[in-house]
């Protein structure tokens, strides 16, 4: 039995090349030979495969063109055979086309495929009848905003609506895994019992969820896991049913192995493990209060229509719904803007992601496609440029040809056929440096907050096909025109080597100026934006937070169960001191949550200032963090009037607050805030709504705005309350040291317990590191544009080089011939100079004015898009320039130094 | 029958075949050159009479739990290219001259 799979493509593409005769046994031999070193190292042995594919298709090839008869195809097969050697004899041309196609033709399918998984990537596989499902949210009347929903207002539409033959709800969870040699963090879906079953999903191994295992409230702890992670912790192992997995340090049973192309229905991500809903205690944050809370919207809902209903009728039950639960849960049923919200259905045919976000990564993703795009652009200009070149090369071989007596007919297929064949050679390749690519990107993981998650970014097979068509469409109509061109020279001039440029050339001499016109074009718009996609992202990093994390470290920690509540502040105070007593630490402190976005641990408080008119639909929650005295110092965050936490302010005493200057400023003008009080309504904790009633702070000090609230926060208000009035049971802890921060990882570390799963919230890391992992995506996203813009600029300025040099390489005779009578090399390089100096002035100008417009545009639609940089543009205009000056004088001077008389008789 | 041209590939190919190599991939194996190479000039030379084949006994294979071979072995005239081949390509028998165990 054969166990490994050998690389699909690679085999077929050797099947269909071989010989029918050698075919059944070569591709056997070569499958057991794969299949003998596969047992050893499969990836090595996918390499060797591939390897002697790649080494064979050529000889393959050689061998069947060879053995056709020369009778039906025998001109196709003539021409094939031409083109060949054509391609021989010409290497370098060959290489840069094929090579310039085939990286078009990867960006342009990497880029899609990467899009493909964020935004319209199609369902698993595994999922039967997908058109039938649809996704249900909570929006905003009006339908903006398409947010998630509760769960008691899943189980109403279950009970309610009977439009839907099922309906699971899920919800999106990290766990921590504890396996022996790699515990971390993993993604989990919170699954009602029927979600597997919904979708028609059988695990490949053991089964999904029983009924009478996933009764809510009573849910027992069985896990479903995932292709990946079977073969990562169980070793692939058939019999991995009834083995347990320790999730956030509790036992589940595993029953099943999900389909290995099952990912989240949100964005293609990768998940982990699945589990059911409602087990006693709690998964993640999916508990009893969680689940029984109204206004705590956490869930994704998935239904399948009832066989004979519309989207529109299942719309109309929702819409019926939807007035019901606003009139008996008003409050609940409210957005923040008081606002009353609403249920919106979704049918799978228009994407498995909320239309809002579809939105949002619609615009990046068209720039990303729009960056493929050009590449793509850039490597036709080479190619169309290349066979202009050599159309005209070849003038005088077309007129030979024609005078002896071929038709024009022949002519443009022979040269027809030449392209076809870069076209196929390129197309292959392209397919090739496509796989290899997306193998590259599926194997990253993008770290996003604290946890590292996987896209499925495999590979479109229907991309992969609509690339290699492109490729061979490409070559061919950029070949056309050439070959149009290069089959009528005017047969008298072209016989006797023509000097001069006759009528006929001049058409295609200027064809060929706009392509190096355009290319320099484009070159720029490559390094502009190259340039300001770095420019943005460093300065979305080097953002200014109004802090300063420089030697910071922390690390998430859980008051442990046997601490009383009037025990904690001590525990805290302790622990403090501890760590401010061991070597090299400069500050310990506690906070419940970090600034700049850099730790999750969220609080928001819903205010009021008597006095103070909350305006129609005004939202007054504001983050805040608890921290220990001289935390703000720590930060060296800048304190304008008054004070900061200090350590009188304790249990008993006064509760006091330090806010920010747009805080004061909001509600008490230019006055000055100190002594002022405002109060909180109720306290949000990572989502959860804590009540509360007359608890006031003074307010105290106020300092200068910052990026308090990271990159996500809209608002500059924000304010810090101290941790030993109101201690809660999670916290941060912070080391400064007086060396590194890195150092500080270390002290942390080992204070971790590795049973601990609390700890793992916020693992040890720099609060550098923190603020930057929001950026995760975004960081990502930028290499891949400023890798275009790369490769881009790399392959129009081959193209520049290779175009200018071959129109002045073909006037090597004019030249010889003018320094032959009397004419000054200096004159004939100032001459050929000044003609690749307009043109690239053009193509410069051009290229400025498509690039600033649009970088404009850019900056005025996407928040932190960076100025066009000066700099990085006149260093990439000089660059073409230099690169277009050496590709004329390098020629030219070739041809200066040659006699007359040898280039009156070169070809 | 003209006399068949030998390319080096070729001798390298029958060079394997007389060290005993029998079928597909112990020849590109033994020779370091690719399928695309190797199998049309075992087609050649079978057809040209310097080797003959056999398709090995399905048992065989079944029992070994892998796709069957097709064996080769140098006729009389395969002999005699080689010999002609080999004093041709001199370094090419240097190159093979440790006998295969």
């Amino acid at each position: 039995m054969r166990e490994h799979r050998v690389p699909r493509l690679s085999r077929w593409l050797l099947s269909i090349t071989l010989h029918v005769a050698d075919r059944r046994f070569a591709l056997a031999d070569l499958d057991e030979e794969f299949e003998r070193r596969a047992r050893r190292a499969p990836a090595d042995a996918r390499r060797w495969y591939r390897g002697q594919v790649a080494r064979s298709l050529i000889p393959n090839m050689k061998n069947r063109l060879a053995r056709v008869p020369r009778t039906v195809f025998g001109d196709l097969v003539g021409d094939i055979r031409f083109a060949l050697r054509t391609l021989a004899s010409t290497p370098v041309v060959g290489f840069v086309t094929i090579v310039s196609l085939a990286v078009g033709i990867a960006a342009a399918t990497s880029v899609f495929t990467a899009a493909n998984a964020f935004l319209m990537r199609p369902v698993s596989t595994s999922i039967s009848a997908p058109d039938e499902l649809v996704s249900i949210y909570t929006t905003a009347e009006g339908g903006e905003r398409f947010g998630l929903t509760s769960f008691p207002d899943y189980v109403d539409l279950r009970e309610q609506v009977d439009a839907f033959a099922d309906t699971a709800a899920v919800r999106m969870g990290v766990l921590q895994l504890q396996s022996t040699d790699n515990p971390r963090r993993i993604t989990a879906e919170i699954v009602t019992g029927n979600y597997f079953d919904m979708l028609g999903i059988v695990p490949p191994i053991g089964r999904a969820f029983a009924p009478d295992e996933s009764v809510f409230g009573s849910a027992e702890r069985v896990a479903v896991i995932s292709h990946h992670l079977w073969q990562s912790e169980f070793e692939a192992r058939p019999d991995v049913v009834g083995e347990t997995i320790t999730l956030d340090g509790t036992p589940f049973v595993v029953i099943g192995v999900a389909p290995a192309d099952l990912t989240s229905r949100l964005l293609a991500l990768k998940i982990a493990v699945w589990v059911p809903l409602g087990i006693p205690g709690g998964t993640y944050h999916s508990n009893a209060e969680e689940l029984s809370t109204r206004a705590d919207r956490e869930h994704t809902v998935v239904g399948r229509l009832r066989i004979g209903v519309t989207a529109a009728q299942a719309q109309s039950q929702l819409d019926v719904l939807s007035a019901r639960l606003q009139q008996e849960h008003g409050e609940a049923w409210q957005d923040e803007r008081a606002q009353p919200l609403a249920l919106a259905l979704v049918p799978a045919s228009e994407g498995t992601l909320p239309p809002d976000w579809l939105t949002a990564l619609a615009g990046f993703s068209s720039i990303v496609m729009f960056a493929a795009g050009l590449v793509l652009l850039v490597a036709c200009f080479n190619v169309a440029g290349l066979f202009l070149a050599r159309a005209g090369k070849r003038s005088r071989e077309m007129a030979v040809r024609l005078a002896l007596g071929a038709s024009r007919r022949r002519l443009v297929t022979m040269l027809l056929t030449e392209s076809l064949l870069l076209g196929v050679l390129a197309g292959v390749l392209g397919v090739f440096l496509s796989t290899q690519a997306m193998g590259w990107m599926d194997s990253v993981t993008l770290p996003i907050g604290d946890l590292s998650m996987d896209f499925d970014f495999s590979l479109d097979r229907r991309v992969l096909g609509f690339g290699f068509l492109l490729s061979i469409a490409t070559s061919v109509v950029f070949g056309l025109a050439p070959a149009l061109e290069g089959s009528k020279p005017s047969l008298l001039p072209a016989l006797q080597g023509a000097v001069t440029r006759p009528s006929g050339k001049r058409r295609r001499l200027s064809l060929r100026n706009l392509l190096v016109v355009g290319q320099i074009a484009m070159a720029l718009v490559f390094v502009v934006g190259a340039g300001v996609t770095l420019a943005s992202f460093d300065e979305l990093l080097e953002a200014d937070w109004g802090i300063n994390p420089e030697r910071i470290a922390m690390l998430s920690r859980k008051l442990p169960e046997e601490i009383t509540r009037d025990a904690t502040v001590p525990y805290y105070r302790d622990l403090v001191e501890r760590f401010e007593a061991l070597p090299n630490v400069e500050a310990a402190h506690l906070a419940t949550g970090a600034e700049a976005g850099a730790a999750t641990i969220d609080t928001t408080a819903e205010l009021y200032v008597d006095g103070y008119e909350r305006a129609e639909g005004e939202s007054l929650t504001v983050p805040l963090n608890s921290v220990t005295p001289g935390y703000m110092e720590m930060l060296d965050i800048q304190l304008l009037r008054g004070r900061t936490i200090g350590p009188d302010d304790v249990e008993g005493a006064a509760r006091v607050a330090v806010v920010t200057e747009s805080f004061a400023q909001r509600f008490w003008g230019d006055r000055s805030p100190i002594g002022e009080q405002f109060g909180i309504t109720s306290l949000y904790q990572m989502g959860n709504p804590k009540p509360m009633t007359g608890v006031y702070y003074e307010i105290i000090g106020v300092v200068a705005d910052g990026g308090y609230q990271g990159f996500e926060g809209g608002g500059r208000m924000y304010f810090w309350t101290a941790l030993y009035q109101h201690p809660g049971p999670r916290v941060l802890m912070l080391l400064k040291g007086s060396q590194s921060a890195e150092a500080m990882v270390e002290v942390l570390r080992g204070e971790m317990d590795p049973t601990d799963f609390e700890v793992a919230i916020v693992t040890p890391r720099t609060f550098e590191d923190l603020i930057s992992f929001q950026f995760g995506f975004l960081v990502f996203m930028g290499k891949i544009l400023a890798g275009a813009g790369m490769f881009g600029l790399a392959l129009a300025t081959m193209g520049i080089y290779g175009t200018v040099s071959f129109t002045v390489n073909r006037r090597t005779k004019e030249l010889a011939i003018r320094q032959a009578i009397g004419a000054l090399p200096g004159q004939i390089v100032r001459d050929v100079l000044r003609e690749g100096l307009v043109l690239t002035t053009w193509g410069l100008v051009l290229g400025l004015g498509v690039v600033l417009p649009l970088a404009a545009l850019l900056r005025s639609e996407i928040e932190g898009v960076s100025p066009v940089e000066p700099l990085s543009t006149i260093l990439g205009a000089a660059i073409l320039l230099v690169v277009a000056i050496a590709a004329a004088m390098v020629p030219a001077r070739r041809a200066l130094r040659l006699s007359p008389v040898t280039a009156l008789r070169q070809d | 029958m003209t006399k068949p041209r030998i390319t080096y590939p070729g001798a390298c190919v029958l060079q394997a075949v007389s060290r005993g190599c029998r079928y597909g991939f112990d020849v590109m194996d033994f020779a370091g050159l690719p399928s695309g190479t190797v199998y049309p000039i075992l087609r050649r030379y079978e057809i040209l009479g310097l080797l003959e084949s056999d398709w090995e006994e399905t048992d065989g294979a079944h029992r070994q739990g892998r796709p069957r071979r097709r064996y080769y072995k140098l006729t009389a005239a395969g002999e005699a290219a080689l010999g002609t081949a080999a004093e041709r390509f001199a370094l090419h028998q240097r190159m093979f001259a440790p006998e295969r165990v």
